[in-house]
């Protein structure tokens, strides 16, 4: 299992290089120039040359790209923003807890609050509790995040003024970002645990077990939940992936400094130092997130620590992802 | 022109001409004005005016009885720099109360020393500046004419606003600043004086990102927290410099002891945070929300409003370059602009905050001429039949798909939509463009990507200088010759003559403006009237000439006047 | 030759087998009530798009500035927006711009996947551990921050945004079709087919897809849906469609202005995608239920 989990951790590394490859070719296919920004409109085209020179924009494709990998991973400097100035690692030092936080929350309470829920209709199929969790998870997945985020203020800050609309300081000012992040996650989430519960109780060991005489209680705890997680894991993955893609509504909405702001401003801005670390930043945590995913989950079924073990690669977890 | 501007235009002349010391304080709320155009924002008198009760503000006011107000801007600064050419409106809030300039003019276009004492016109280019000699930074760094010349020199190297105007600048001793141009316009001087913003070399050397998060300025704020994308909060020095309150001018007054900008960027959120409580103000509020805060004519119970017609307007240039539809074809731009209806536009795109234009700028400018006011000037009023008929003059087969392009403000986005249908009207085929600003703001200059352009645009000063900054050829690269790309030297003539101090009158004016209606290149659409919606402890707001608002002058509650 | 004869037939066996699995898995479907009123629903939404010219009353760009926010009434079915268009029309006409967004930007991703995931299957070793490898790079990056970025780069507009849209979904669908290409290869009757001198082309198209089309249907019919809601989310941030495409992500992302007032702007277009989206999920789920007995393989 060590072996396993050195192995995944290694793996980061090639992994974050190319995916600072992916997005500095993308951004180097953006219109638009981050100059004029800076200098504002009635710059001199000689001044405008500078500063393109200064910053290096002018060189070929290749020269850049070697030139920030060698930045990024050799010196560990995400660079200045074109405009501010200001060093990338320190506003990322102060804006990531931030968005962490609305993620970490947001997945948990997915996690806690969607498995459970979907288990619980899963088991009283078809009776009123199944069909009215349903209808609401099916509500929950299909509303666009900014739309349930500024019903949460509507009704939460003006109508009934119990939490402040907008912005950071105490708890009280990242209840509503995580409820709004959250509610599709533990949609999605209850929706899946579901139905691969269902799966699992047709199943041939569950009805052994029961023919085994074993306690309803012991065979769905020991037999068919644990089987039932393993789809799960795929799904937990693609909720968080939209849980970091979803900070960027989030963050809008409540104007809350994180990273998912500093990717959107940096992008109308064309701060492309700012994009690439932002991506480069968020993709890192996310395979190391997704990393603890997997060992948590091996640890709860054996099955799956012996599939880590025995296979080079994770494919038949991953195929399952998007589903 | 209406006498008083005449005499507000003759006095500025006058007022540079000779040496006048320090400040006035004049050019607020001049309430007894009734036309909207002459005063620096106030229509709507305040609910304590009205009612003569005592205004509660003790929930702005800290635990150690400093006095505080919250402004609800939609975007952050970005950076604190003094000298970076950006002047973004999140930019304007964050510094006013911190940066200072040589000059500085109200929204009435009055010209103040804020770092001058005096200021004098030698001859045509040349102007002798004396500044103050006591000017002290936040961090007590002394300023002399030394760093001046430095902070206008960077300036000059990157190019900011005018500076690439200055041919020389020289410190003639410690408190006198020697400034050579080399134009004479009638709005050179003030745009010079008034953009650059002033620091002490030392301070802006020692701080180690220029200034991005850590401004030392000289203003009557510091900075004394900030958190990008969230957060800026100024408070009142208590070791400003000008301490004779008398000879402050009105960006000098401190009326709040702090003041706390709350970065929003969700429009919706911005009514939201002011009717939780969250903020005291808000300016710029589009009219749907700030009816929200009126209970009918007069505003609701704890709130104020204010109206101000500014110089903002909303602008259309027709693309003249040599590939486009519109060279050589007059009849197909004026088809263009009988088409629409601006008072449709005012209507549907912004709900009445807007008027139509019947020039090219707004008509609270001092060189706007009253006939163009009257109900017989026809500035292209809305005429479909004449515009069909131009259609057909013009040749225009529509086949031919013509672009529209906006930025993605989601009003100037139903401008562009708007105009749309009503150039389907007369079977004219378009489709419309629309990019984030940056965007927008390089394919401006770009020939290929546009025929028609919805833009945005203001004047501190004149119509002619508006013009000039749009029509200029010497302001444009070579071969570019103005914004609407039309290669025209009768335009680049009059331009040049009603810019010129010594033909700058209504004459030239007139002539220019009518000139360029009569080639159809661009028309102003609709002006702009901002409504400002505070709390009740906001009694009267002051404006920049940007204009923008500016809250460390406006007037509150615990204010004596 | 007997060898070749024995490997035919059982080519000829399996179709047929194949074929009473599919009509057998179309009865499951038919049974399971949500499922099928899933898929009538999306059905109908698809439909009603299409129809749009003849059903919509009117033009979706035509402007009544004199009657902007009208409430909904027997004149403007869903009331009118904040240029006096009539919303029903909108919606009708916004439907073909969503949902052939939707479908188009899975449909591309399909292609590519398809293109990939026969590609690394098929021919195993090297080749596949790179494709892999760079399908974990891109999915690494959280799906709709990719979008945004590419969505950028590409700049507004129709097609532009179908592409921004596919990429991230790419290595998903890559993964499933190798995962099912690698089954398939080992199967006998490939080695038949290869010996005859089948080309690769057809033996992708004529083996491989069938096998796989059932892990995969599921998978699309959920994508389709997530994509319309990430068509909403890069309206909000200013990328998507130009205006005037009344694009249902773009009806939303302009109604939230005027939320509070005229909420009648925000409600429908948010039920269709909500529609749009459930009846996906639920023909998805029925799919995925019906299809069971298969996935046990």
């Amino acid at each position: 299992m060590v072996k396993f989990i050195m192995r995944r951790l290694l793996w980061l590394i090639p992994v974050s290089m190319g995916v600072a490859v992916v997005i500095f070719s993308i951004m180097y296919f953006v219109p638009g120039d981050p100059v004029q920004i800076i200098l504002g409109n009635d710059a001199t085209p000689e001044v405008i040359a500078q500063l393109r020179n200064d910053l290096g924009l002018d060189d070929p494709y290749i020269i850049r790209l070697g030139r920030f990998l060698k930045d990024v991973f050799l010196r560990f400097n995400f660079g200045e923003s074109y405009i501010t100035h200001v060093s990338i690692t320190k506003e990322m030092i102060s804006r990531l807890p931030r968005t962490i936080l609305i993620g970490f929350v947001s997945m948990m309470l997915t996690l806690v609050i969607g498995i459970p829920l979907g288990i619980t209709a899963a088991l009283q199929r078809n009776r009123i509790g199944d069909r009215i969790s349903m209808i609401i998870a099916m509500f929950g997945v299909s509303m666009p995040g900014f739309w349930l985020a500024l019903m949460l203020v509507v009704v939460f800050s003006v109508n009934l003024s119990w939490l402040p609309p907008y912005g950071i300081g105490g708890i009280e000012y990242y209840i509503m970002p995580c409820m709004a992040n959250a509610v599709a996650g533990i949609a999605g989430m209850a929706r899946q645990a579901r139905s691969s519960m269902l799966e699992v109780i047709r199943s041939d060991y569950v009805v052994t077990a029961r023919a085994k005489g074993l306690s309803n209680r012991s065979v769905i705890l020991k037999h068919a939940l644990p089987n039932a997680l393993i789809p799960i894991t795929a799904v937990a993955g693609s909720q968080l992936a939209r849980i970091f893609g979803g900070s960027v509504v989030i963050e809008n909405v409540f104007s809350i400094p994180g990273v998912g702001n500093y990717m959107v401003t940096a992008i109308n801005n064309r701060d492309y130092p700012i994009v690439m670390s932002c991506v480069i930043f968020l993709a890192i945590i996310f395979s190391f997130v997704m990393l603890l995913v997997d060992i948590a989950f091996a640890y709860i079924d054996p099955r799956i620590k012996a599939q880590y073990m025995g296979e080079k690669n994770t494919n038949r977890r991953r195929r399952k992802q998007n589903v | 022109m209406k006498r008083r501007r005449l005499l507000a235009f003759s006095l500025s002349i006058f007022m540079v001409a000779s040496a006048i010391a320090g400040c006035s304080s004049s050019g607020l709320a001049g309430s007894d004005d009734p036309s909207p155009s002459n005063q620096s924002g106030s229509v709507t008198p305040s609910i304590s005016e009205l009612s003569n009760e005592v205004v509660d503000y003790s929930k702005n006011v800290t635990s150690d009885g400093k006095t505080f107000i919250r402004v609800g801007i939609s975007a952050d600064p970005g950076t604190f720099d003094p000298l970076v050419g950006s002047n973004s409106t999140g930019r304007q809030y964050a510094l006013n109360p911190m940066a200072q300039h040589l000059l500085t003019s109200n929204f009435d276009m009055e010209l103040f020393g804020e770092l001058a004492k005096s200021w004098d016109k030698i001859d045509d280019f040349t102007y002798i500046i004396q500044i103050h000699d006591n000017i002290t930074d936040s961090d007590g760094n002394h300023l002399t004419s030394a760093d001046v010349v430095w902070c206008y020199e960077q300036a000059k190297e990157s190019g900011i606003g005018q500076s690439k105007n200055i041919s020389s600048i020289k410190a003639l001793d410690d408190y006198n600043i020697e400034f050579i141009l080399d134009v004479d316009t009638i709005t050179i001087f003030q745009s010079v004086m008034r953009r650059i913003n002033i620091v002490t070399k030392k301070a802006y050397e020692d701080s180690p990102n220029k200034m991005a998060t850590t401004p030392v300025m000289t203003g009557p704020y510091v900075l004394k927290e900030y958190i990008p994308d969230s957060k800026i909060v100024v408070e009142k020095r208590d070791d400003y410099w000008k301490t004779n309150e008398a000879e402050r001018c009105f960006t000098e007054y401190a009326n709040a002891d702090i003041i706390e900008f709350h970065v929003i960027k969700e429009p919706a959120q911005l009514a939201i945070a002011l009717e939780s409580g969250q903020i005291d103000m808000v300016y710029g509020l589009d009219t749907m929300n700030a009816s929200r805060f009126m209970d009918g004519e007069s505003p609701k119970e704890g709130f104020n409003r204010f109206i101000s017609k500014t110089s903002s307007v909303i602008l259309l240039f027709l693309n003249c370059s040599a590939q486009s539809v519109f060279k050589d074809n007059l009849a197909l731009r004026q088809a263009i602009l009988y088409s629409f209806d601006s008072q449709a536009i005012a209507d549907g795109a912004y709900s009445g905050g807007a008027v139509p234009c019947k020039a090219f700028g707004s008509s609270i400018l001092p060189d706007y001429l009253d006939e163009w006011e009257s109900d017989d000037y026809d500035y292209y009023n809305y005429n479909v039949d004449k515009a069909k008929e131009l259609v057909a003059q013009s040749g225009y087969k529509n086949d031919e798909v013509i672009n529209i392009m906006v930025d993605s403000d989601s009003q100037r986005k139903m401008v562009a939509q708007i105009l749309q249908n009503y150039l389907l009207a007369i079977d004219v085929k378009t489709e419309i463009s629309s990019y984030d600003q940056t965007l927008f703001d390089t394919y401006a200059d770009d020939p290929a990507k546009w025929d028609i352009r919805v833009d945005s645009g203001s004047s501190s000063d004149y119509l002619a200088s508006m013009l000039d900054g749009r029509f200029n050829a010497n302001k444009f690269t070579e071969g570019m010759y103005n914004e609407s790309f039309a290669q025209d030297d009768k335009l680049q003539e009059l331009v040049i003559a009603a810019n010129d101090p010594k033909s700058f009158n209504s004459e030239t004016v007139g002539a220019l403006v009518s000139y360029l209606n009569e080639q159809a290149y661009a028309v102003g659409l609709v002006n702009l009237v901002l409504e400002t919606v505070t709390t009740d402890v906001v009694e009267d707001i002051v404006l920049t000439f940007m204009p923008n608002i500016l809250p460390s002058s406006c007037w509150f509650v615990w204010n004596k006047r | 030759m007997s060898e070749t004869l024995k490997a035919v037939s059982l080519m000829g066996k399996r179709k047929a087998r194949r074929e009473s699995e599919f009509s057998a898995m179309l009865k499951r479907l038919w049974g399971n009530s949500s499922a099928a009123f899933g898929l009538a629903l999306f059905l109908f939404l698809v439909l009603i798009s299409i129809l749009a010219p003849l059903i919509a009353p009117y033009d979706y760009t035509e402007m009544d500035l004199l009657n902007k926010f009208q409430l909904p009434s027997s004149r403007h079915w869903f009331g009118t927006d904040e240029l006096g268009r009539d919303i029903f029309s909108r919606i009708l006409y916004g439907g073909r711009f969503s949902l052939s967004i939707s479908v188009l930007a899975v449909g591309f991703a399909m292609m590519m996947g398809l293109a990939i995931g026969s590609v690394a299957g098929y021919f195993g070793g090297r080749i596949d551990n790179l494709i892999m490898r760079f399908l974990d790079i891109i999915q690494s990056i959280p799906g709709i921050l990719l979008t945004i970025a590419i969505s950028a780069a590409l700049g507004a507009g129709f097609d532009k945004t179908i592409i921004a849209l596919s990429i991230s979904h790419i290595p998903a669908l890559a993964r499933v079709l190798r995962a099912s290409m690698m089954r398939v290869r080992k199967d006998e009757y490939m080695e038949a087919a290869e010996s005859i001198g089948c080309g690769k082309i057809r033996q992708i198209t004529r083996y491989l897809l069938p096998n796989s089309y059932a892990p995969m249907l599921v998978t699309i019919t959920m994508m389709i849906a997530s994509t319309v809601l990430e068509t909403a989310a890069l309206s909000y941030i200013g990328l998507g469609v130009q205006p005037p495409a009344p694009e249902w992500g773009a009806l939303l992302s302009s109604a939230k202005n005027y939320m509070r007032y005229y909420p009648h702007t925000l409600i429908f277009p948010g039920i269709f995608i909500a529609m749009t989206v459930l009846s996906l999920n639920l023909f998805g789920d029925g799919l995925r239920d019906a299809l069971d007995p298969r996935l046990k393989d």
